[in-house]
């Protein structure tokens, strides 16, 4: 995919559109500043760009989205994707397709360590999830 | 004859990154109310759970934080944040939060064995009990936020302790982390780098935080486990196979040794236990690794001194860890 900034070169990073909702957009090298513009200091916090290069650690959760051009950069470099996938804190669970196809892995390792109360356990949970989500497809 | 997997996966560690949303990262905390605050937030929202002690490290003395230091229930960089720095550990020290350490909260779960499932549902247990007493820091995009960007997302480690002397001597490890690195994990000597030719142990962790699920980055360190078991059984096959007379005098010797010295230094011990695991892993010798194990960790400095209830001299140390260890495997060792 093209580059959403200068539509020449081909994006690397695949990244979302903060402004928007969330569609996700590629963006180059070159252009990954412009496309993500952020402050020189945290507003609620007062941390510095400068402090991070300095120490490698934000000063405040709000940071992240004060620097942003610095977080998705960093991000990148760190983590190679962007964009959260797992448990929420008002939520304390996952997702429930997802767990699914996890539980019937434990459920296999269980029979195979033949741990079968631990095996009927999960059964169980597993019987609970197919009643809420039917047949929807794993991942 | 032991469970294969018992004798290669010693233990398994998760750890969770949280920090409250309100304050800022504990290394730009300078308000010790708040620090003070966050502390109590959290052992409030613990006690109900279970067993918990609080240790505030300004009020607790140098043996205990040494102790806790050994037993992995806090970390070397707790202590950089003294002033402010708590830790809260259950009554079986498995659970362990550190408080105001390089993040608001670093909760953690050691389990023997192969077991990040079982350590998973303890502390995401805990960690919802801390949800409901505090706004944690988190980002619909970025997920859990943490003061370091590369904790991001779940704010999850796992690793596992692994026994893996088969695999050493065969001189297969560097093959091994080269595999481990290629699927964004790293193995290295359990004591740090250079530290695995001792005792064999070495810790295998996966470091990816974003963009994976908390499920998902379980079931493949999982996974991994069960094909470095599998290749580690392999491996201990061919080296009786080459060898087992070898095998079996090393074993017998170590065995030897640590029923009959009389003053035994840590580091001897973690030598000579290498080649007597090995040799029970084997069938060589009855024993059992899990418990040779404990015994290890049961003779560090720290822990003989709070058994004893008194200060050690070196000497003592040595000569207190030779007769635990002579009277302890005469039960693990049949």
């Amino acid at each position: 995919m093209r580059c959403c900034h200068c539509k020449k070169r081909e994006g690397i990073y695949e990244i979302s559109d903060f402004v928007g909702e969330q569609a996700l957009v590629m963006v180059c090298d070159e252009c990954l500043d412009y496309v993500l513009v952020g402050l020189e200091s945290c507003p609620t916090c007062g941390y510095r760009k400068e402090d991070y290069e300095r120490t490698g650690l934000m000063g405040c959760a709000d940071c992240y989205r004060a620097f942003l051009p610095l977080t998705m950069r960093e991000t990148l470099r760190l983590q190679e994707k962007t964009e959260h996938k797992g448990k929420k804190p008002e939520e304390g669970n996952f997702d429930l397709v997802e767990e699914r196809s996890l539980l019937k892995e434990r459920i296999e390792e269980c029979i195979r360590l033949r741990k079968f109360a631990k095996a009927h356990e999960l059964s169980k949970r597993l019987d609970e999830i197919n009643r809420l989500i039917g047949d929807k497809e794993d991942e | 004859m032991m469970e294969l997997s018992e004798t290669v996966v010693l233990s398994t560690r998760v750890r969770l990154a949280r920090n409250f949303a309100a304050y800022p990262f504990p290394h730009r905390l300078f308000d010790e109310a708040v620090a003070r605050t966050v502390i109590r937030t959290v052992y409030d929202a613990l006690s109900g759970l279970d067993d918990f002690t609080l240790y505030r490290l300004a009020e607790t003395d140098d043996e205990t934080i040494k102790r806790l230091l050994e037993n992995n229930l806090i970390s070397p960089a707790l202590l950089s944040h003294k002033s402010i720095a708590a830790a809260i550990v259950n009554a079986e020290e498995t659970v362990s939060v550190m408080v105001n350490e390089e993040d608001h909260l670093r909760e953690q779960c050691i389990l023997p064995g192969s077991n990040v499932w079982g350590c998973y549902e303890l502390l995401s247990g805990i960690d919802d009990e801390i949800s409901k007493s505090a706004v944690l820091a988190y980002d619909e995009h970025f997920g859990y936020l943490t003061a370091c960007p590369t904790n991001i997302g779940t704010g999850l480690r796992c690793s596992l302790m692994l026994f893996l002397p088969a695999l050493t001597k065969n001189g297969l490890i560097p093959s091994l982390k080269e595999k481990m690195s290629r699927l964004g994990m790293v193995l290295r000597g359990a004591h740090g780098e250079g530290s695995e030719a001792s005792g064999f142990l070495y810790q295998l962790s996966i470091e990816v935080t974003l963009g994976v699920s908390e499920m998902k980055i379980l079931s493949e360190v999982n996974n991994v486990a069960l094909k470095i078991i599998q290749f580690e059984g392999e491996e201990r096959q061919n080296l009786f196979a080459a060898d087992s007379l070898s095998l079996q005098d090393s074993a017998l010797r170590a065995f030897g040794i640590l029923t009959h010295c009389v003053l035994l230094s840590y580091e001897e011990m973690i030598s000579l236990m290498a080649d007597l695991k090995l040799g029970v892993a084997l069938g060589i010798v009855k024993g059992d690794v899990p418990a040779l194990e404990d015994l290890s960790g049961a003779m560090l400095d720290t822990n003989l001194v709070m058994r004893e209830g008194k200060p050690l001299t070196e000497r003592e140390l040595k000569t207190k860890r030779a007769h635990y260890v002579k009277s302890a495997l005469q039960d693990i060792i049949g």
